[in-house]
């Protein structure tokens, strides 16, 4: 661009004028600036990003995931009410029959000479004149589609074989049971090939104990699909001893399950969820780095005056929220959850007319600069006092410790300690300028995240229902609530009664 | 920090150097986005852009001719490339239909004379304000022009010429300019200022 050089006045006139013309641009554009320049500076937000969402799913996760399990713990519970419906037996029994196949019947085959093939059915002599042994692994049958199966005991079957009486009664009983666990362990139809079918046929405990025409009848397939309902368990030698075994190891593997459902509920337990709320009393506490005689920790609930010249009495704070337990070890739980939080104090002051004042502060370099504002806050050491309320509205995740200290039936003393990340929701932050003779505020100054501690001593009482904590807590903000540039320094400090509830 | 010292500190990507240049040139150079965006607003995010253009591309100024004014060339070319972006010179350039505007009292503030002039250019339609701000600011030719805005060379010096007594016509409504006497040529009522 070359400047021409036959401008008339006018134009000339107008360059002066607009060139002249300056205007400040909003923080918003340097930001972008900057964030476009160091798009690597971002990782702070993105961190906490992370974080919370981490946090969000493990909440969730613990949340939900014991619910859906105890769902299925109570309905294991209460099928294993009874024997002949207990989830357990059907479990005894196909351990049962798989012990039988891999051990007494592989046994017996070999004892027979004949050739055993686990993929298909196979019939096995054990005593010549009335026990058939019928096999089949179905190494698939976790994953067979499971389909109604009808119930061997409803065809009464026992009218059928009236020289096996023993037997029909124990093959009911046990065939009730399997049919009944079908759906856990998936054995729910299985084909016969026609040339096992023949065979069958020409023996009347296998023939009867394959239902044949009820499959064949609900049209699930062309081809014959008879239901091995009970098909492992044909001897009355096994099925005594299995049934022995059965009822046996299933009162054992009830134990079991009940152990392991008690682990579970107490897995479940390992969860607690508790809400609270938390009346406190507020205050500040003052570092001034320019002070030499820093700011000593005279901090008292009554009316203080800091080092910065500040004059402020304590305000009222509140937090609710809820808290999640997780139970690490027998002692120790990690505790995380969220927190909304209201602190705040007064500042001492006085109405004065609007005037000019400075507040210095630091750049990233350590050098000074000013900025000036208008207030008509004094700093309250004269006439026509008021107060400032200045408070805080944060909402914060806690993540902590706590020990327990003691506890029997009814009572729990615990230790709990936590750091927590908050961002500022509101705020209303006046300080005090440079010279100490006026108070004036700017929003800008306020870090918009900060971190704090919580250290909360507390007991847990035993209702009937609920459980109550009750303890006292203690908890200072530890970051400034000015940013680093403003060289007083600020730290909140909140002392309250902690009362929750937990079932 | 010298300009030197703040050029090879954007060169090396110091962000205090760059925010220091930023300080020193954001006013002024808002100003010049601000005589072709619509608000401050959009004035703003010329700005941003213009200036992560200089930081990308200070490797290219060589020294010479002032800093500043090849900050604001850039800036001149982001504000007319974000505006041919907008396509805004499609439907404002019309000579009839801005002849027709009607400017009230109202719409102008009280302001500082350098504001109130530029406050008054902006009050000119797209194309008028664009051409006048080229030409008569910045120093372009027509020529230029025409090829910056690819429009007509006749339509840049038509525009102008319009805009130039358009702009005449609302200084006078404003009181900024006294209504020249005769054939009092518009410069000499600039003098008012």
């Amino acid at each position: 661009m070359e400047r021409r050089f036959d401008m008339s006045d006018f134009e000339q006139s107008l360059k002066d004028h607009a060139d002249q013309f300056k205007m400040a641009p909003s923080k918003r554009v340097w930001k972008g600036i900057y964030n476009n320049l160091h798009p690597g500076s971002k990782w702070p937000s993105v961190t906490v990003a992370i974080v919370f969402i981490i946090t969000l799913l493990t909440v969730g996760n613990l949340n939900n995931s014991p619910k859906q399990e105890n769902a299925k713990q109570i309905v294991k519970a209460e099928s294993a009410k009874s024997v002949s419906e207990n989830s357990v037996v059907k479990n005894v029994f196909a351990s049962s029959i798989d012990r039988i196949e891999t051990q007494q019947l592989t046994d017996l085959y070999h004892h027979s000479g004949r050739t055993i093939n686990e993929e298909k059915f196979s019939t096995n002599s054990i005593n010549s004149d009335q026990s058939q042994v019928l096999t089949y692994r179905n190494k698939n049958r976790v994953t067979s589609k499971p389909t109604p199966i009808p119930d061997i005991g409803a065809t009464n079957s026992s009218n059928r074989h009236t020289n096996n009486n023993y037997f029909l009664t124990q093959k009911y009983k046990v065939s009730k049971i399997y049919d009944l666990s079908k759906t856990k362990i998936g054995l729910s139809e299985l084909a016969i090939s026609q040339n096992l079918q023949n065979y069958i046929g020409d023996n009347s405990i296998l023939a009867n104990s394959l239902h044949y025409n009820e499959l064949s009848q609900s049209g699930n397939s062309n081809s014959l699909k008879p239901l091995f309902s009970f098909a492992r368990f044909v001897t009355n030698d096994l099925s005594l001893v299995d049934m022995n075994d059965l009822l046996h190891d299933a009162g054992d593997l009830k134990e079991f399950d009940l152990n392991t459902l008690k682990q579970n509920n107490k897995k479940i337990k390992n969860v607690k969820w508790i809400y609270y709320v938390t009346p406190s009393i507020s205050s500040a506490i003052f570092r001034n780095t320019e002070v030499s005689q820093a700011m000593s920790p005279n901090f008292s609930l009554l009316q203080i005056r800091s080092s910065n010249g500040m004059t402020y009495k304590s305000g009222f704070g509140l937090n609710v929220g809820t808290q999640i337990n997780r139970r690490l070890s027998k002692k120790w739980d990690i505790i995380t959850g969220l927190d909304l939080g209201y602190s705040s104090y007064n500042i001492v002051s006085n109405l004065v007319h609007p005037t000019f004042t400075t507040l210095l502060f630091k750049d990233d370099n350590g050098l000074d600069y000013s900025r000036r504002y208008i207030t008509h806050f004094g700093n309250g050491m004269t006439q026509n006092k008021m107060n400032i309320l200045n408070y805080s509205l944060q909402a914060s995740i806690p993540l902590g410790l706590q020990y327990h200290i003691w506890q029997d039936e009814k009572v729990q003393v615990n230790l709990l300690s936590s750091i927590e990340l908050s961002t500022v929701l509101k705020s209303n932050a006046y300080i005090i300028s440079s010279d100490g003779r006026y108070y004036v505020k700017d929003p800008s100054l306020t870090r918009p995240v900060n971190m704090g501690v919580n250290f909360n001593p507390n007991v847990v009482f035993s209702g009937a229902k609920v459980k109550w904590h009750l303890g006292p807590i203690i908890h200072y903000q530890f970051l400034s609530r000015y940013k680093d540039n403003y060289v007083s320094k600020e730290h909140l400090i909140d002392y309250g009664i902690k009362v929750g509830i937990s079932k | 920090m010298t300009d030197e010292q703040i050029l090879q500190g954007c060169l090396d990507n110091l962000s205090t150097a760059q925010e220091t240049l930023y300080n020193r040139f954001s006013p002024r150079m808002l100003g010049v986005c601000y005589r072709y965006a619509r608000n401050k607003e959009d004035a703003e995010d010329m700005l941003q852009e213009g200036f992560i253009k200089v930081y990308a591309q200070i490797h290219q100024y060589r020294g010479v001719g002032a800093l500043e004014g090849w900050i604001r060339k850039i800036m001149v070319h982001t504000c007319i490339n974000v505006l041919k972006k907008n396509k805004k010179f499609s439907d404002s350039v019309d000579l009839i239909h801005a002849s027709s505007i009607h400017i009230s009292d109202t719409n102008i503030p009280s302001m500082m004379q350098a504001k109130q002039v530029v406050e008054c250019i902006r009050l000119l339609p797209l194309g008028y304000k664009t051409v006048l701000n080229l030409y008569a600011i910045e120093g372009f030719s027509h020529k230029e022009i025409s090829t910056i805005l690819e429009i007509e060379e006749s339509t840049s010096r038509s525009q102008y010429t319009r805009a130039k007594a358009l702009l005449e016509e609302i200084l006078i409504k404003k009181r900024i300019l006294q209504k020249p006497r005769g054939k009092m040529r518009i410069a000499s009522a600039f003098n008012f200022l």
